[in-house]
Formats: structure tokens, sequence, C-alpha cells
């Protein structure tokens, strides 16, 4: 900026530098506000947003089973419900928390309104079919939600028989239809993924210059095609052994209730994968914006992303050392839980590497990022635990367990979902969130989630089961203050609610690119137009295209220049009040 | 009991415990190891790099093959020596030792009912010796239950219709917790107990105390002719069945039947009778018939809980403990000569002759079944629907 301008704008000629980005005039939100135009919208941005709105009444209804169950377990022998109470909590906090909220959340909020974007292309290659799967999806999360709510189930997350299949009360059916659907929402979002990296990336934009969202979504979308139809087929069988008695898992009908936890972790084991992953997609990006560099070693986190995905269907059976399952496969599952984990350490290693020489922004994306690296790496190391065959036997559905799985889907997926939710939330909306607010929230959020979830793991050590309602005296202690991290875990999930709603009206402007980050997304208005590009563009260089050092210079001269226009306005305002004073000395003559 | 009278499971109480504790504790400093190590490494970078800081940032690395096989092989490493222990131990778990003690486990909703084979029986309490290496036979009258003992270490899930096993050599005397791992409905977290463990004179006159009219295998020879087993299978009785002294544990020629092809044109294999060949026997005797007899028993499914099966099965091979049979006589298949399986059942299976080691081998080749089909004896069974052309009649 020159000399020039600094006078321009102290003269009241507000320049680039100090303008307020403005809201676009027209964009896919006020293109039409008619309640026609969101139900059968076509546009993925637009479902995509309705993807966020049902699933975030999804997480509060999970929510709310947490709730009651972290009260209930201030007692031991339950301080607020019944056992049977209890029970149903639990099973509404699992399946609503990971069929209607954890399966979709950042795939299809954030895939749908990202993957066209930054590929640069107009729309998912199937319109259609992705309005369809977000029907689907609503249709079966109505019917399991109402079932829960309205009946409640006693089954866990598992559904694990003969209890589903004979022994649990309640609309057991219902949950499953409605589990059953939302997986067919899940399969057409990963078809719709896959042909739409495959056949609509802009010109130039190749394999290796595409964004490592694409990449795990992309490799996410494999696990939802292969993995859900065996679901589909699980909850199928399930049904027809409860509502016409078809003998296929009941011993007592000549079933093999082994067979059916094969084929529900063949599917929820990978199902993990489909979570986390593209929280990994979420960091990657984060950590390269904020860090204002390229990922380090882009090409082993693309690849890891592969891995994960291939491997993590090898791996079902450590969820069954403790079952009738023979010695080798015990063998077999467990070397190969073992090699697993390997891509994901390699991912971790990756993104602290790319901090090394950074310009470090720490905005609230990147304290959830950070936080995800944090609490993954423990979630994942304790999954050697789980993995060890001998430590499983001790360890196997106890507070261990659980607390081991939160670490992952909570402090890792939930965790990258948020940092999704602020990063991604000027580009959806048009609108900044408070920052100082989006701080507080992530950094209440972390202490909340880490007080409440690590006293489990010392809980499930000394043995106490899990799904207990009723619980032996000693583990009182730790479980109390569980209940209380719970509280605070619970404050820093209204805090966003409230001020990202705040910020929809109030919020500042924020243009189109409030980062200053590379991708496709952020070279168009915020919020965008209904078909994304006005002109297709055409990719050079690869993602990524941060410098630290260029980054630095850049906010060293900003900042010169800011404090020269500082300088040049109180100048002014100086001047101004000097000559007030001198009009007002005048008038007093 | 009071319930604060139990120790914590800090307590290692069993053989097992000491050791999956250290394998555990490895873990776990690997688990520091590395997390500390990641925290510091983002908290020193943040801080470092922060954006104003006036630091070198020239020439950072954007990818580096030496670094990144480097922290691809450290971690494979560590993960496999983990996996190489870990499954040791297990491996250990897995190998129930001979002369185990027996005790026989029903889990149902919501309560434990454990059985000791001197006749003895408990609810939601086990006692056991000191010392001495105990094996725990469980089944379950409906859902999935686990029988988990904290100061042990040791679980192992309770599945209907079958039967799984969990040995363990309490080191410890005291009272430990109990509690059932699966979720298995309305009751589930009051399906708890306790296992005590005494010394061995404490535990001997234990068991003499409390009302044992009967050992278990008593039971079991009552069931065995009030439900009309022994019919049939008595040594003396005019039925053609096989007769069950001395068959516990030795390997026992049968036929697999597939639906649509004649018991004649099955070969037969061999499986070793086994608690649970013995109660798939009883329930679904229609899923291998023995070698030399017609599948003509009814099935006692539902018929008998699994509590009388589990006596059942326990006299069974109480008489092949107490009275190895003759050889030659009925119980003893492998004497039969293919003459004496035509005068039975009409016609001679398969591989008859190498499974029960006839020393005229040839003889059951005859048929020249295509090779391929005729490799190991447990083979025999899969390959057999193929290798039936040409049947030995």
């Amino acid at each position: 900026m020159s000399k020039d301008s600094v006078n321009a704008i102290a003269q009241g000629d507000s320049g680039p530098l100090l303008a307020e980005p403005e809201v676009p005039r027209e964009h896919y939100i006020n293109t039409n506000y008619s309640w026609q135009s969101w139900l059968f919208t076509l546009d993925h941005k637009r479902i995509a947003i309705l993807y966020l709105i049902s699933i975030t009444l999804m997480f509060f209804i999970g929510g709310l089973g947490a709730m009651v169950v972290r009260l209930n377990l201030l007692t031991p022998d339950g301080a607020v419900v019944r056992p049977e109470t209890y029970n149903k909590m639990f099973s509404m906090h699992g399946i609503v928390m990971v069929f209607f909220f954890l399966v979709p959340s950042i795939p299809a909020v954030f895939g749908n309104f990202l993957v066209p974007m930054m590929i640069g292309a107009r729309d998912l290659a199937f319109p259609k079919l992705n309005l369809m799967s977000w029907y689907l999806y609503v249709i079966g999360a109505l019917i399991g939600t109402i079932a829960l709510t309205a009946g409640g189930v006693d089954t866990g997350w598992t559904f694990y028989a003969p209890l589903s299949t004979k022994y649990a009360f309640g609309p057991v059916a219902w949950v499953i239809v409605g589990a059953f659907l939302a997986g067919f929402s899940s399969i057409l979002t990963g078809l719709n993924f896959i042909v739409t990296i495959h056949k609509m990336r802009a010109p130039g934009l190749t394999w290796f210059r595409l964004p490592l969202f694409i990449w795990s979504h992309y490799a996410t979308s494999i696990i939802m095609i292969l993995g859900t139809p065996v679901l589909a087929i699980t909850l199928l069988a399930l049904l027809f052994e409860r509502v016409f008695q078809v003998g296929i898992f009941d011993p007592k009908l000549g079933g093999d209730p082994v067979l059916m936890q094969h084929m529900f972790w063949f599917y929820s084991h990978p199902a993990v994968y489909i979570m986390i992953l593209p929280s990994m997609a979420v960091v990657s990006e984060i950590i390269a914006c904020f860090a204002r560099k390229p990922m380090f070693g882009y090409r082993f986190v693309a690849f890891s992303s592969l891995a994960i995905a291939v491997l993590g269907f090898l791996v079902w059976g450590h969820h069954m050392f403790t079952t009738s399952q023979s010695l080798f496969s015990s063998m077999v599952f467990s070397f190969i839980s073992f090699l697993v984990a390997i891509p994901s350490a390699i991912k971790v290693f990756n993104w602290t590497a790319t901090l090394y020489k950074g310009s470090i922004r720490l905005q609230t994306p990147m304290l959830y990022a950070l936080g995800f690296i944090g609490l993954f790496t423990i979630g994942g190391l304790t999954g050697l635990h789980l993995a060890s065959m001998a430590i499983d036997i001790h360890l196997q559905d106890t507070y261990f367990v659980v607390a081991h799985f939160h670490y992952i889907m909570v402090g890792g997926a939930l965790m990258g979902y948020l940092g999704a939710v602020h990063f991604w939330w000027p580009k959806m909306t048009g609108r900044m969130y408070p920052e100082a607010w989006g701080k507080v929230a992530a950094i209440v959020l972390f202490i909340g989630f880490n007080v409440t979830f690590f006293p489990q793991f010392i809980l499930g050590y000394e043995g106490m089961p899990r799904r207990y309602a009723i619980y032996a005296p000693e583990y009182q202690v730790l479980n109390v203050m569980s209940t209380a991290g719970s509280s605070i875990m619970g404050l820093g999930y209204l805090l966003p609610f409230c001020y990202l709603l705040w910020s929809l009206k109030f919020g500042k402007p924020a243009g189109p690119n409030p980062w200053r980050a590379t991708g496709l997304e952020w070279q168009v208005d915020s919020p965008p137009t209904t078909f994304n590009f006005d002109r297709i563009p055409i990719v050079t260089q690869g993602p990524y295209a941060y410098s630290a050092e260029a980054d630095e210079l850049m906010d060293a001269q900003a900042d010169l220049e800011r404090a020269q226009v500082e300088l040049a306005l109180m100048q002014r305002q100086i001047d101004s009040s000097h000559v007030d004073e001198q009009e007002e000395v005048a008038g007093g003559v | 009991m009071e319930p604060n009278s139990y120790p914590l499971t800090g307590v290692q109480a069993s053989s097992m415990a000491g050791d999956i504790d250290a394998v555990a504790l490895f873990v776990t400093l690997v688990t520091v190891f590395f997390s500390v190590g990641i925290a510091i490494a983002v908290i020193f970078f943040a801080v470092k790099y922060r954006r104003g800081a006036k630091v070198d940032r020239s020439n950072a690395p954007l990818h580096s093959v030496p670094v990144e096989i480097a922290w691809t092989v450290i971690p494979l490493i560590i993960a496999l020596s983990i996996f190489g222990w870990a499954a040791t131990l297990y491996f250990r778990h897995t190998q129930v030792p001979p002369g185990s003690m027996e005790i026989y486990v029903v889990g149902k909703q919501w309560m434990w009912k454990l059985q000791h084979p001197e006749g003895r029986w408990e609810m939601n309490e086990l006692h056991v010796p000191v010392g001495k290496p105990v094996v725990l036979t469980m089944t379950s009258e409906d859902v999935i239950h686990s029988f988990y003992v904290p100061a042990f270490r040791l679980k192992q899930d309770v599945i209907p219709g079958q039967f799984t096993q969990l040995w363990f050599t309490p080191t410890k005397p005291g009272t430990y917790h109990l509690f059932c791992a699966e979720f298995c409905g309305a009751f589930h977290s009051t399906m708890v107990g306790s296992v005590t463990v005494m010394e061995p004179e404490e535990y001997a006159k234990w068991l003499t105390t409390g009302n044992t009219q009967q050992t278990f295998a008593q039971v079991g020879a009552q069931l065995f002719r009030q439900y009309g087993c022994s019919g049939c299978h008595a040594g003396n009785s005019s039925v053609k069945a096989p007769p069950l002294e001395g068959i516990y544990g030795k390997s026992v020629p049968v036929q697999i039947p597939q639906p649509g092809t004649p018991l004649e044109r099955i070969p037969a294999t061999t499986v070793v009778a086994d608690t649970k060949y013995i109660h798939d026997s009883i329930v679904q005797p229609e899923k291998l018939i023995a070698a030399g007899y017609r599948n003509i028993m009814p099935s006692f499914r539902n018929r008998l809980t699994e509590e009388q099966l589990f006596a059942l099965i326990h006299y069974i091979r109480f008489m092949a403990d107490q009275m190895p049979p003759a050889r030659g006589s009925r119980g003893d298949v492998s004497g039969l000569t293919p003459e004496d399986y035509k005068a039975r059942i009409g016609f001679v299976p398969e591989n008859i002759k190498k499974i029960t080691g006839g020393s005229d081998a040839s003889g059951g080749r005859t048929g020249s079944a295509p090779s391929g089909t005729t490799g190991t004896t447990g083979g025999g069974a899969t390959g057999g629907a193929a290798g039936t052309g040409t049947p030995q009649q």
C-alpha cells in the first residue's frame, strides 16, 4: 500500500484494508426462501444445510440420553432412573449418536457442501440421488427416534442376538428399520462421492493435486458402499428373526449368535473409520491453513487414508476375543489390528511435522484440530491395549472400552466436526462466528472431555463393566468425576450452538476468504452462488500453496500499514480536535 | 456380605493376573510416551512458530522419505512386539491344563448357577481352592452373558447353544467380584456375585457342607435313566444305538448328513467326542450320525435344561474315566468289520477303514475314489460330496 492510499484512508476513503467485506447480493441461500425450494432442492449446498439441521437435532437427542446416563451414575444404586430406563437411555444414546449423528456428520454435511466445491464442480454427480439420501436419512431417523423415545429399547447400539431378537421388549423392529433406512442414505452418499470425485474434477485437478479432504472422503465412501450393505443384511436378518422367528442367530431356533457379531462388526468396525476418516480430512485442511504450510508428506497422508480403509475391513474380529472365536482367528485379527494402527500414526506424525517452521495461528478451528491430534493419539494408543488379546480378556466390555472409543469418536470425530463447523461456517453462511467465544468453547470442551472420559480408563482397568445401571460402591468417586466433567462438556456444546445462531444475524460478514486459505471453495463468494463457479476453474498447482515465510512478511507489512493507518487516523483526529479548539477559541472571543 | 469388604481389583488373584498387568503396563508406557511426546512437540511448535514470532522459517521441509520410513517402521516394531507378547499370553490362556478341576456354569437372566462335580451347587457365588487350576465349562439358557472376575483379569463370554471354557489358577485367598460383562437385559447390572478363593482344606470341608446328597455324576445317571437314554444306549439294550461307555474324549467315526444325499453315499469322518459333541448329539442328533448307526434318535432340544445336559455329559464323561470299554465290545466301533456294518445298517461307509485305522486300508479304496478327495480324514467330509460317485456297496 502506498503512502497515497494511507492518506486516502486517513481522509475517510476507506481502502481495501479496512473495508468491511460484504455478503454478496445473491447466493444459494437467499435465491429463494420458499419451503418447497428447500425440500425439493437439488443443490448440494442446501442439502448439506438440511443435513446440518437434522443431525444437530439428533445430536441433542443423543446427548439427552447421555445426560440421563451420567446423572444416574452419580450414585452406585442409580440416582435418577430405574435400571430398565437406564438401559433404554444408553441404547438411545448409542443408536442415535452412531447411526443418526456420527456416521452422517462430516460426510453428509461438509462432504456434501465441499466435495463439489473443492474439485471445481457445480454439484455432485447425482443431485436427485443426493436429495433422496437425505429423505432416507430423515425417514430412518424419524422412525428410529420415535421408537426410541416413545417405547424405548434396551438392546444397546450393538443389537446382539438373541437378546435383540427374542428377549428385549419394546419396538426393536422399528429401531432396526430406522437404522436400515439411514444405512441406505449412507450408501447413496458414498456412491455419489466416488462418482463425483472420479468424473467431475476441474481441468488440471489431478489426483495428487486433490486436497486431502477429498482423499479421505474417497476412502470413507469406499467403506460406505462396501460395508453398509452388510449392516443392511444383518439388520434385515435380525428383523426376520424377531418378527417371523426365522432361525438365524438364536440357537433355540437353530441359529448362531456369534455369527451375528461377525456380521455386525464387519460393518461396525469399518464404520469407526467412516466416522474418523472425515475428521482426519478436516484436520489436514485446518492444520495446513493455520500453520500456513503445505501438508508434510502429502502422499503418505493420502495413501494412509486408503490403507486405513482397506485394513479397517480386516480387523472386525478384535471385538470378539472373548467369544467362542477360534484361537487362530483371534491371532489374525489381533495382528491386523496392530497393522492398522500404523497409518493412523503416520498421519499424526505428519500433522505434527507440518507445524515445524510454520506460522501458527491459534484460532478456533486450529484449537479443535490440535485438540483432535492429542485426543486421537490417546484414543488410538489405548486401542493397542484392546488389540492385545491378553489385555482384552480383562478389559473387554469394561469402561476402558467406553473411554477408548469416546476418545476416538468424541475426542476425534466430534472435535473434527466442530473444527469443520468453525472453519467453513464463514463459507456456508457468509458470516464470521465470534472468535473469542469460539476459543472459550473449544477450551471448555477440551477440559470437559478429559475430565469426563479419562477417569473411565481407570474405572475400566479396575473392572467396572459397561452398561451397568447399578455398580459396586468403590467405583463411585471416579463416576462422580466423570459426571462432573460431562456437565462441563455440555456447556462446551451449548456455547457454539448459541453463538453460531447469533452469528447468522449479527456475525461480521466474512468475505470470500477470511482465512486466506487455498482451495477452490475459497475462491468464490461466501455464501457461494447456486452453481458455485461462474466459470469452471483451471487448476495449475497442488493444494496448500501456503508459505509461512511469505505470510510472515505479508503480516508484518500489513501490521505496519495498519499502524500507519491508525497513526494517520489519530493524526487527523488530533488535527480536527485542534481545529475545533481553535474554532471554540475563536467563537469564545 | 458387605459390599465394602471386596478388595479393589488392583489385587492380582490368578496366575494370569500379574502377566496381564505387566503387558498392560508396557502398553500404557508406550501410550504415555507417544501421547506426551506428540503433545510436547505440538505445544513447542505452536509456541515457537506462533504467528509473528521472529524465528527462522526458511527451507521448511515438505516431505522426507527417510523420515516417513522411520516413523512407519519404529512404531511397527513396537506394535508387533506388543502383539507377540500379548498373543503368547493369550495362547496360554486358551490351553486348559490337563487335570484341571472342572466346574459347570450356567448363566441365565439374571443369575449364575455353578455346579461342582462333587455335587454341591451354588448361585452367584463360586468357591474354589487356591493354587489348583480350575476350568469352568459354561453355557447360557437364554442370551449371551460373560463371566468376568476383574481380580483374575479374565473373562469369557457365555453363549447359548455353545460351550465356552475359562480356566484359571487362583493364587490368593479372598473374595472377589464376579460380574456379568455382556449386556444381557433389564437387570444385567445385578447379575453379579463373588468368587471366594479358599485354602484347600477349607474348600474340602466346604464341599461337604450344604445340601449335597448326590455327586453330579449321580444326578446325570439318574437323568440317563429317567429320560430313557439307557433304553437304547445302555450296553444291554436291544435297540441299535452306540453305547456311551468310554467314548468321552475319543475319536469317533461319524457321518455328516447332507441334504439330498442318501446316507449310503456319504463318507465317514471322525470327531472327538467332547463336551460339545455330546451336547449337540443330544439336542441335534441329526447333525452328526455315528457311523454304523441309523438316525433314529429323537431330539431332546427344549426338553432338557442346560443344567440337565451338563449332568448327562458329566455322567458320560464319568463313565469314560471310570470304566474303559473292553475292546471288541459294541462301544468300540473301530472293531467292526465291513460285514458287521453291512449287517447293521446295510452299507459300509466310504473311508471307514482309513478312519478307524484298519490295517486293510486297501479294501476301503477299491472303489477308486477320485484322487484328491481322500486326503486327510478331516477333509473327507467336505470333499465327500464330490467323491461319492462310486459308493462302496
